[in-house]
């Protein structure tokens, strides 16, 4: 059976460092985080600037990437596109993971009837097709940014309270839980403090994996015309505009695809290394 | 298409707790406790389905009517497609109706939805077998061989691999494939299942390209069917691969450290032996669960390659149901979908059961 | 029981691997692609099977191939090719009516009903006869089914109670049809064109109706009319497959089937036909058809539509949209020249009137160009300070690519325009609720004459009949009697001139903006002859096409 016991972080974070792959991931993750943040002074260009008497230009030294089929500059573009696939990768992981660690925790901690109902929610979420009841979600409120990731998180959670629950029924049969309730810790105290923070490391380590595929599957919505509303600029939007145009202007799709592909692979990165860092089975 | 790999082990052990049958003291009782339990998640899946149509803004009646109707046209189409009633019995109307095996007419088509669901589930079918056949088949060798020379080119290999078919979007990646294989160098067929020389003139008996196509003796038609599934399967396969390397590889490596294959190291076993014989017994429950969420996924998954692909499959139909807000459509759909991804866990879980336990301490 | 416990978090020995060295690999893997991408093809192109005609395009709006019922883009260009009508539209002229199933017709002297002489000989697919019977249950069934188009027929007053006796049988070959409605032969002709009137087969419908759903069933799928093809394969979201009908009384076409295969992505449709896939492609982008202009092997086919494109504002949103002086400014604020030309590149043209350019009496003037300045001076005139304005709009293209235009242009007159794209049935919906500020629309004529298109933007006399008029919260008396009378004017050329002066009032001061008139672009194998289209968007024709 899971028998989980988390080690201590701290040297965790060492051993982290010394992880060139998570290193990689944790700088690619630094420097979109610099980018989205100093996007107005990095971009050579307003990013919703339209100029369609030059619209899908050619790469040159003023547009390095061209223009997009407004006369909008691609490169500022794609230095803006940072910021919502950043704030929904934000977004996602602040609700998702809380609402299903919630959820598995006290399933497991309550046992019964509470268990049995609530992991059967859970069963039910999760045999859902996930990709399209995102898709439909978003289709019934409307596309947005806060949108788009509440329908995310709302088809992904169910994964986070299935291992938080299997690790907390491992706990509750676990003498350590019996010591704490002996000395008279009970209830919300027991939970917040005892058994949230052992439940917290595979957490962490499954979210840094989920956030990979959330970037995927934001891309996924902007593609289909279900992401930010326009004309903010994000890199599955952007990936659809240039699909018309992919035979003749085709590195219009081929950057922003590229720079969902290494977004995406920074946080895979990220999540080996950190699974390298906080398995326990690596002693 | 998200999180799927990293899935399998809360799944594997939620649904050995859920359909565990060695819990249950006869069989039949299993089977009956298995049965409840499998309605009882169909049952959520409707219900919640079925809220989402209400909810949605999509107007069925005006997508099917268009804006130029008339208010009593409108209203006629309302009251056929029993909008009228209040939704608890348009509810128990579906389910009494499901009951009975009618899944209803779907207002997007005109067409009955079994047969929408028949036509489109088998293409869907048989691109993910196909996809999952190739997927498995190189994601386990991959997977097996990197766990056995972990640190080695092969290793490193399955790394790349597994990151970029876990990072690189797929649809991109299809759009990328179409350009190159079919726009530059002509290797491949373009979109759709079959030449149009075949494609309307072979009579459908499985529903499935291939069988169809080789059923019917003609060379040429077989090989289209192939060709047009290559590009297709290949993206998806990708996917698959991504997941299964990853997951058969930590798998192998982790029983590579267990005692038992150290005492047969210890006895001279070579390093193939002890994979083959020893670890892949102990394996091959983990191994299947992995294959088969990988194959629910692409089940489920498809929607974009199906786009890309024109390939008429379950995900585009279920797509283009949900715009349309066509309720009938949407709901066999996702029953469908739902009641394949239930089947192949519990299957899973009958085969990990009968293959025996190796990791069970 | 566990059968494993930690697969997600298999140890990972070696992520000392270096990781730049992955890194390098996935780069060169794509700079490969990337180079593979921009290599010129050389291999041999395919070509699509002879007398079989493979139309790329998406068919997945298509709900009915019942005539009564099919109102989309693809199955009402369907019934041209596998129905007939009494008369049908001249495909170059929309304007002339010709003969088709009725050899002639004879109008009555009070103007209220016409009598037409079938075409003798003339015969259904399934080999019977053209009878009055047909006529009768065609036109009959159509208006007791009520299905989407059915409103066209309503026009000539007909009802579920009334159409029994409206249209009648005369003698074997004659029959007579009649209207209540407040409309002369020329308007009843031209309805009498729709898809709607075209006539089935009722010999070979009725066995297969069912619970009085006069066919409607089977006809979905299936076809039973008189016309140059007959559906054999209907298989939704995948094809339409239509055979040859040797006995049309048309005369037989030249082809022996026609394929209309789904290809939902525009990308891929334009590579099919690129590669010799198809014969025919249907809805490809402006930039997509500009880059086939240049290639071997292809043409472009362009072709004026009747479609129009308008801003619609919402009067009752508040105070400022129903400001006529809004009205004004924002005609202000669009940069016609620069969506039509560059933006959209040949599939519009600016045009500022609710009749499109091939309908008697469509203005052709365009008063208003993009200008910033005057519009600002009018909205400050008015006290029209900076406001955030919801929008609404089809998420398809061009719809959002005008959209975004718009929203550019009006963003420098202090206006934001909130973008939310949906699908149709939304936007429709947000349309008849009044849950818009301003939105972008398109019109297309239902059937070909003015009145289609003047009954929709110039009546509304208490909101009480669902028109555009009424969805703008605009209600109109004057206008919708001066409507009123022009569809009643039997004089040609005194109705023309009515149109005409409701256009221009219209166009000076309404809720709508007319910004352009839509032009299809369709590009065609270049060995392919005889394809036609005409102004109306149901007038596709592949009986005359050869290979």
């Amino acid at each position: 059976m899971m028998a989980t016991m988390p080690t201590a972080p701290s040297p965790g974070l060492a051993r982290l460092m010394r992880s060139p792959a998570a290193l990689f991931g944790l700088g690619m993750i630094g420097l979109m985080i610099v980018v989205a943040v100093l996007a107005p002074v990095l971009a050579p260009f307003d990013p919703n600037l339209q100029d369609i008497a030059n619209r899908l230009a050619r790469p040159s030294a003023q547009h390095w990437l061209g223009t997009d089929g407004f006369g909008r500059d691609q490169v500022s573009r794609l230095f803006y596109g940072v910021r919502p696939t950043l704030l929904l990768v934000i977004l996602v992981a602040a609700l998702m993971a809380p609402l299903g660690v919630a959820v598995g925790v006290v399933a497991g901690y309550c046992g019964g009837l509470v268990e049995r109902a609530l992991m059967r929610v859970t069963d039910i979420v999760m045999s859902f097709p996930r990709l399209l009841l995102a898709f439909a979600f978003v289709a019934i409120l409307g596309p947005g940014l806060i949108n788009g990731g509440l329908a995310l998180a709302l088809t992904s959670w169910p994964a986070y309270a299935r291992q938080a629950r299997v690790e907390t029924v491992a706990l509750r049969d676990h003498d350590y839980l019996a010591a704490a309730e002996m000395v008279g810790i009970r209830g919300w105290r027991l939970i917040v403090g005892h058994v949230l923070p052992l439940v917290l490391p595979s957490t962490i380590i499954r979210l840094a994996l989920d956030l990979a595929g959330i970037i995927l599957a934001a891309a996924g919505l902007g593609f289909l015309g279900l992401g930010v509303r326009p004309p903010t600029a994000e890199w599955g939007s952007m990936v659809a505009d240039g699909t018309p145009v992919i035979f003749d202007e085709w590195w219009l799709t081929a950057a922003p695809g590229c720079a969902i592909f290494l977004a995406s692979l920074a946080f895979n990165l990220l999540a080996d290394g950190l699974r390298d860092v906080l398995d326990p089975r690596h002693d | 298409m998200l999180n799927t790999a990293s899935e399998t082990s809360s799944t594997i052990r939620v649904a050995s707790r859920w359909f565990g049958f060695s819990r249950w003291r006869g069989a039949g009782t299993a089977v009956v406790r298995w049965l409840g339990s499998v309605a009882l998640t169909l049952f959520g899946l409707v219900l919640v389905t079925f809220a989402m149509t209400r909810l949605s803004p999509v107007d069925p009646v005006l997508q099917l009517v268009g804006d130029h109707a008339s208010a009593s046209t409108y209203a006629a189409a309302r009251l056929e497609l029993g909008l009228d009633r209040p939704l608890a019995v348009q509810f128990g109307r579906y389910l009494v109706r499901v009951g009975h095996g009618d899944l209803g007419q779907a207002s997007s088509t005109g067409q009955p939805v079994a047969a929408d669901i028949a036509r489109t589930f088998s293409a869907t079918l048989e691109l993910a077998t196909v996809a999952i056949v190739i997927g498995a088949a190189s994601g386990l060798a991959l997977g097996i061989i990197a766990a056995m020379r972990s640190g080695g080119i092969i290793d490193a290999a399955a790394r790349i691999v597994s990151l970029v078919g876990y990072s690189i979007p797929i649809f991109w990646l299809g759009l990328l494939f179409l350009l190159l294989f079919y726009a530059r160098l002509h290797w491949a067929p373009g979109p759709g299942r079959l030449d149009v020389l075949y494609q309307y003139t072979l009579r459908p008996v499985t529903g499935f390209a291939l069988i169809d196509t080789a059923l019917s003796g003609t060379a040429g038609a077989f090989r289209s069917a192939v060709a047009h599934l290559v590009l297709p399967a290949l993206v998806l396969a990708l996917y698959a691969l991504a997941g299964i390397t990853r997951l058969s590889r930590g798998a192998v490596l982790e029983q590579l450290g267990q005692e038992y294959v150290l005492t047969a190291r210890a006895k001279g076993a070579g390093p193939w032996r002890v994979v083959f014989v020893h670890v892949l017994p102990n394996v091959t429950g983990p191994l299947l669960t992995i294959v088969a969420l990988a194959y629910a996924s692409l089940l489920e998954g498809a929607v974009l390659t199906e786009t890309v692909f024109a390939w008429p499959g379950i995900g585009r139909y279920l797509t283009v149901a949900l715009f349309a807000g066509d309720t009938a459509a949407i709901l066999g759909a996702t029953l469908t979908i739902g009641s394949a991804f239930i089947l192949l866990n519990s299957l899973t879980d009958l085969a990990v059961a009968r293959t025996g336990r190796g990791r069970d301490r | 029981m566990s059968v494993s416990s930690s697969l997600s978090r298999s140890p990972d020995r070696h992520g000392s691997l270096a990781a730049l060295r992955r890194m390098g690999l996935t780069v060169a893997l794509m700079s490969a692609v990337a180079a593979a991408v921009l290599m010129p093809g050389g291999a041999a192109r395919a070509a699509t099977p002879p007398g079989v005609l493979v139309v790329a395009q998406s068919i997945d709006d298509a709900v009915s191939f019942d005539p009564a019922e099919g109102f989309e883009l693809t199955t009402v260009q369907t019934f041209n090719n596998v129905y007939q009508r009494l008369v049908q539209s001249n495909r170059d002229d929309g304007t002339r009516i010709e003969p088709a199933l009725a050899a002639s017709w004879q109008p009555a002297a009070d103007g209220k009903s016409l009598t037409f002489t079938l075409a003798p000989g003339a015969r259904f697919a399934s080999g019977h006869p053209v009878r009055p019977e047909d006529v009768i249950f065609s036109l009959t069934r159509a208006v007791k089914l009520n299905k989407a188009p059915a409103f066209i027929l309503n026009e000539l007053g007909w009802s579920a109670d009334n159409v029994d006796q409206a249209v009648t049988r005369v003698d074997d070959n004659h029959v007579k049809i009649a209207w209540s409605a407040d409309v002369g032969p020329a308007f009843a002709l031209a309805i009498l064109t729709a898809p709607i009137a075209s006539i089935v087969d009722e010999a070979a419908v009725t066995p297969q109706a069912s619970g009085g759903d006069f066919g409607n069933a089977w006809l979905k799928s299936h076809s039973a009319g008189s016309g140059a093809f007959t559906i054999t394969t209907y298989a939704p979201h995948e094809a339409l497959v239509l055979d040859a009908n040797a006995s049309a009384p048309g005369g037989a076409p030249k082809l022996h089937s026609v394929i209309l295969r789904n290809v939902p992505d525009s990308a891929a449709r334009r590579l099919l036909i690129e590669q010799g896939d198809a014969d025919i492609a249907r809805g490809l982008g402006s930039d997509q058809i500009a880059a086939l202009k240049g290639e071997a092997g292809v043409k472009v086919l362009a072709v004026p539509s009747a479609r129009t494109d308008y801003l619609l504002i919402n009067t009752k949103a508040n105070a400022t949209l129903g400001n006529p002086a809004f009205w004004e400014a924002a005609r202000y604020l669009i940069d016609y020249q620069g969506i039509a030309t560059n933006l959209l590149g040949g599939q519009a043209q600016v045009h500022q009137a609710f009749l499109p350019v091939g309908f008697p009496g469509a203005l052709k003037d365009t008063p208003f160009k993009l200008d910033i300045a005057k519009a600002r001076k009018i909205l400050a005139d008015a006290k029209i300070g900076p406001t955030t304005i919801a929008f609404p709009v089809f998420n398809e293209a061009p719809f959002l690519q005008i959209a975004q235009s718009l929203q550019a242009t009006f963003a420098q007159a202090g206006l934001t325009l909130d973008i939310q794209p949906g699908v149709a049935s939304d936007i429709y919906a947000k349309g008849r609720s009044g849950n818009y500020a301003i939105t972008l629309r398109y019109w297309i004529p239902d059937y070909f004459d003015p009145h289609s298109n003047a009954s929709a933007f110039a009546i509304n006399r208490d909101n009480s009949h669902n028109t555009v008029a009424r969805q703008a919260g605009w209600v109109i008396p004057e206008l919708s009697d001066e409507t009123a009378a022009a569809v009643k004017e039997q004089d040609p050329a005194k109705r023309t001139a009515l149109y005409e002066a409701l256009q221009h009032k219209i166009q000076a001061r309404s809720p709508y903006v007319f910004m352009l008139q839509g032009s299809e672009q369709v590009v065609l194998r270049d060995g392919l002859k005889g394809y036609a289209q005409g102004l109306n968007s149901d007038q596709v024709y592949y009986d005359q096409v050869e290979k």
